[in-house]
């Protein structure tokens, strides 16, 4: 049974549909890459299934349930967790409590079953300065907080939103392990990625967007030998 | 401990204090209890990122329940204050559909419009007594200001006790997740419109029960009196002179500017807004951590600094 499935999903925004008929779904224990040039639609892809953006028409089924009505909140207590492209940290906030608000609100424990679990999150993710506010956080250490906090509510979704991004190569390859030990959790993980070494390392299986729909799907070395998702990325030859 | 010997001293204080002073003195800090709690109120939603410029509504809102419970069913006036409290909280839960849909500027400006149309109100109905108000037989205790004084003295350590509880609890955290992002704390499964709703309608309550109590202590409602935008404005700056976001930023401004202005007004009448107003530009502009956190920090820093000296002189 998949984990998340999207039928017809649409998403317009005025006169552009940035999502158009998208049908695909994520299984239990997979990693999906989703990828694709500029604009394709993939972080809006993320805002309709977690919520932050209504759909203009279409259904979302997760575990088999229809949560296309659903606010984001509840969303996420089910199990649907996100990342955000760029960073968003509460910033009144050390680390740990910024993880913290996952397990309090995702999970709905209490202050200190909410604080173990975080501390509990931090030694999965290798995160040492866990009181520090987050203003005075590494990049890669942000980044930890922004996973730790989608974690923190236990997701059986999760959806990583160009997590690699602005990482060196060792710090890349750190989370890439990361990610790893998630699908062994058998979670079900959608990756957005411009990297395609990271896509190539830790996908089963990617959809390539292209002005919201699907062009191609398949395992990656498949479907990047394709000639129309070579034409989307580096434009067609007159 | 050092710091629980402090509160311990400072409600000593509180309570034997009505025993060395005469009325007067005790009519001054009876007013500025009632102000620090209308300060910590305002500050409280606040925390949640709303600028919210509503206070003299809702505190308007308990004054007259309060006293037309009293003057027309004759009901208690010490019950009278609960009954003005939940007024003003149901209203705010009502509205609150309506207002906090709005963000920012738009809801300030929508709340400071909504304690306008309750003073047209009043102004307007025969049951509120029109233009000129209501005025009771007798204030609360019959005037007497040492009871008056203890029992905003209660209120106001009932409303340090909330705001204290707001600071330690899950509320901290999901008001001000929803401060700082409120896309995040949504999709880390925080129902924002449920906390915001709760807060507004607390908020709400204890500027309805402050209300009621501060008309019950003069006997009387008139409606430009009651909904006066001093309710809203000089809470709002002691908050900021204070420190924002803290239990005891607007207790520190409280005192401070309560004190500044009950003097200014002796020595010249209305003078005293003229120095509200500087006080707040001085602050805003130089100190806007307000007083309180910077002020605690240099203490701490000292206090590390004497732990060190203590040790090396060993």
């Amino acid at each position: 049974m998949p984990s998340l499935q999207t039928n017809n999903l649409v998403k317009k925004f005025g006169g552009l549909t940035a999502v158009n008929n998208l049908n695909f779904s994520v299984d239990k224990g997979e990693i999906l890459g989703i990828i694709g040039p500029n604009g394709a639609g993939k972080t809006t892809v993320i805002n309709l299934v977690a919520g932050t953006l209504p759909v203009t028409s279409g259904e979302i089924l997760f575990n088999n349930e229809d949560i296309t009505k659903l606010p984001s909140h509840v969303r996420n207590q089910k199990g649907v967790a996100r990342t955000f492209q760029t960073v968003r940290p509460l910033e009144d906030f050390t680390a740990i409590e910024n993880i913290m608000v996952g397990s309090l609100f995702g999970q709905k424990k209490d202050l200190n079953k909410g604080r173990e679990y975080a501390k509990e999150i931090c030694d999965f993710l290798n995160f040492e300065n866990i009181n520090k506010p987050v203003d005075e956080l590494t990049v890669l250490e942000m980044k930890k907080v922004e996973i730790g906090r989608a974690l923190a509510s236990d997701p059986e979704l999760l959806f990583f939103d160009e997590v690699m991004a602005g990482l060196n190569s060792e710090e890349t390859w750190e989370i890439i392990e990361l990610i790893k030990k998630l699908r062994e959790k058998n979670m079900a993980i959608c990756v957005v990625e411009h990297i395609m070494k990271v896509v190539k390392e830790l996908t089963s299986r990617v959809i390539v967007l292209d002005q919201g729909e699907i062009i191609a799907q398949g395992p990656y070395e498949k479907v990047s030998q394709e000639e129309q998702v070579i034409a989307a990325y580096l434009g067609e030859d007159d | 401990m050092n710091k629980n010997y402090l509160i311990l001293i400072l409600l000593a204080i509180a309570l034997i204090f009505p025993l060395f002073f005469g009325s007067y003195f005790i009519h001054v800090i009876t007013t500025v209890f009632v102000f620090l709690a209308l300060s910590l109120s305002w500050d409280m939603m606040l925390r949640t990122g709303q600028l919210s410029f509503g206070t003299a509504g809702f505190f308007g809102l308990g004054a007259y329940m309060s006293v037309m419970v009293v003057l027309k069913l004759g009901w208690n006036p010490i019950f009278s204050l609960l009954i003005g409290g939940l007024f003003a909280g149901i209203i705010a839960f009502f509205l609150g559909f309506v207002v906090l849909r709005l963000r920012e500027i738009y809801f300030a400006i929508t709340t400071l419009a909504l304690t306008h149309v309750f003073l047209v109100i009043a102004e307007n109905l025969s049951v509120t007594g029109g233009a000129s108000g209501l005025t009771l037989n007798r204030a609360i205790f019959n005037g007497n200001s040492v009871k008056i004084y203890y029992l905003i003295l209660f209120l106001t350590l009932v409303v340090i006790g909330i705001s204290e509880y707001f600071k330690r609890s899950k509320i901290h955290f999901a008001i001000n997740s929803i401060r700082n992002d409120e896309i995040t704390a949504k999709s880390s499964g925080i129902n924002v419109f449920k906390y915001l709703l709760l807060v507004f309608v607390i908020t709400s309550a204890i500027q309805g029960v402050i209300g009621a109590a501060y008309a019950q202590q003069y006997a009387f409602v008139e409606p430009s009196s009651t909904f006066s935008l001093n309710f809203l404005l000089l809470p709002i700056a002691m908050a900021l002179v204070g420190g924002i976001y803290s239990t005891n930023g607007p207790i520190v401004g409280a005192f401070i500017l309560g004190i500044i202005s009950e003097y200014l007004k002796l020595i010249m009448p209305y003078g005293h807004l003229i120095v509200y107003g500087l006080i707040i530009v001085v602050v805003v502009l130089f100190m806007p951590q307000g007083i309180y956190k910077p002020l605690k920090n240099k203490l701490s820093n000292k206090n590390i600094r004497g732990d060190a000296n203590a040790q090396s002189s060993n």
